[in-house]
């Protein structure tokens, strides 16, 4: 292999492609039937693969694209998968550990025809990355969000306790991402420590950013 | 501690003299029972304690009767939450009221001193009283970096983590756990912004 191969996170061997050492195997069924698919085809499956990853509902497109009957439907369903899979595991890779030439070379390997190969790298390191990207930290393990966040401030004039109160006091309603809705009052005082302790997160993730040190690059 | 004197012993706002301080150390232990029963909710001081401890002279009836007295001032006082002015004006009148519904000066002595020490004290506790909803008790967080995950996304992105409490007292509190990324505590802090300048409006206005 040529010096210009690069080493790539995956797999020790300097031969390993971006999929590892062993390439899945709808990726390589998919390979052999992308042989003599014509391009407009192609296209068309790749829109409507990338759209699902993006989360989006792509049944119609499908089902336009299955009865289309030049494609029996048993081909159709081993492109689209080995599209999603191959898609998948280069979008988890960093664009700072796998780079176009490599990504490019090891579609090469697979045999698959060059204007596919372009197709797909505009895909993965095209403007779309940023979304694709988005919604798989959507999908990821995390807490709950904070989805809406409202907030109301009250006088107390008067209680059944205190004639004369004259108290601030706000009130807060917070809605998760899991469903879930707080309420709850701040007393001022608290939220003079709530309101510091914010703006003191904000500054240690811009603080976080800026701290070369820690971008973790191969 | 000298024993009883008369007469020409000087005496202070209240015409109290040194002779009074005795009286007045009773009722203000009572003063401090009271508020520890009725503002501090301490379940440990009941009115027989006090009664033992403070008058124990005294018989049940007569020591029932100084207790709800004292009680009844100090709620007036309370709900009123007076201030320096009206607490003279106040104790001045009950001192000029006749039979046993008034006080003698060192009680009103007394009642001035506690009231100065524990006006805050108490005034929270009402506060307290009209507070419903659960309050924010406290907070606590990091800032995590995010490196990688399973299905993949963006990486090096700081995430904060967030645990707030929140409770009644002297119930359990709850903790909520949130994550948030650097766009939403920007907005979370223009919205913190946004109540300071409510809180602002209200407080210069009074």
């Amino acid at each position: 292999m040529s010096s210009s191969h690069a080493k790539v996170a995956v797999g020790a061997s300097k031969d390993s492609s971006f999929l590892g050492g062993r390439i899945p195997s709808e990726i390589e069924i998919m390979a052999k039937q992308l042989k003599d698919l014509d391009q407009e085809m192609f296209r068309k499956i790749l829109k409507a693969v990338v759209s699902a990853i993006e989360g989006k509902d792509c049944r119609e497109a499908m089902k336009a694209i299955a009865e289309n009957a030049a494609l029996p439907e048993e081909r159709l369903s081993y492109v689209v998968a080995g599209m999603y899979r191959l898609l998948k595991e280069a979008l988890r890779i960093p664009t700072s550990s796998l780079k176009q030439e490599v990504f490019k070379e090891d579609l090469r390997e697979l045999r698959i025809p060059e204007e596919f190969i372009t197709d797909f790298a505009s895909v993965v390191f095209g403007n779309r990355r940023t979304a694709l990207e988005a919604v798989a930290t959507q999908q990821g393990p995390r807490l709950p969000s904070l989805k809406d966040f409202r907030w109301r401030v009250d006088v107390a004039i008067s209680t059944s306790s205190l004639a004369r109160a004259l108290q601030p006091s706000i009130l807060m309603q917070m809605k998760l991402s899991d469903g879930k809705a707080h309420r709850f009052e701040v007393p001022v005082s608290k939220f003079q420590e709530l309101r510091y302790n914010v703006a003191l997160i904000l500054k240690e993730m811009n603080d976080l950013e800026k701290r070369s040190v820690l971008k973790i690059q191969d | 501690m000298r024993g009883h004197t008369h007469g020409q012993e000087s005496r202070d706002l209240w015409g109290c003299n040194m002779a009074d301080v005795e009286t007045s150390k009773s009722l203000t232990g009572l003063l401090n029972g009271i508020a520890q029963i009725v503002y501090y909710n301490n379940a440990e001081i009941t009115e027989e304690l006090l009664k033992n401890e403070l008058y124990p002279d005294l018989t049940q009836e007569e020591f029932r009767a100084m207790h709800e007295k004292m009680k009844g001032l100090l709620k007036s006082i309370a709900t009123a939450n007076m201030d320096q002015a009206q607490l003279e004006a106040f104790l001045t009148a009950q001192t000029r009221k006749q039979g046993t519904g008034g006080v003698s000066a060192e009680q009103a002595a007394a009642l001035s001193r506690f009231w100065k020490s524990h006006r805050a004290r108490v005034r929270e506790s009402l506060l307290g009283q009209s507070r419903w909803e659960p309050g924010l008790k406290g907070l606590t967080w990091r800032v995590d970096l995010q490196t990688s995950a399973s299905r993949g996304g963006a990486t090096n992105i700081p995430v904060a983590l967030v645990e707030l409490e929140l409770g009644r007292a002297g119930e359990d509190s709850d903790f909520v756990c949130l994550e948030f990324d650097e766009a939403k505590v920007n907005q979370v802090l223009k919205k913190m912004a946004e109540i300071q300048e409510s809180i602002d409006a209200i407080v210069h206005r009074s």
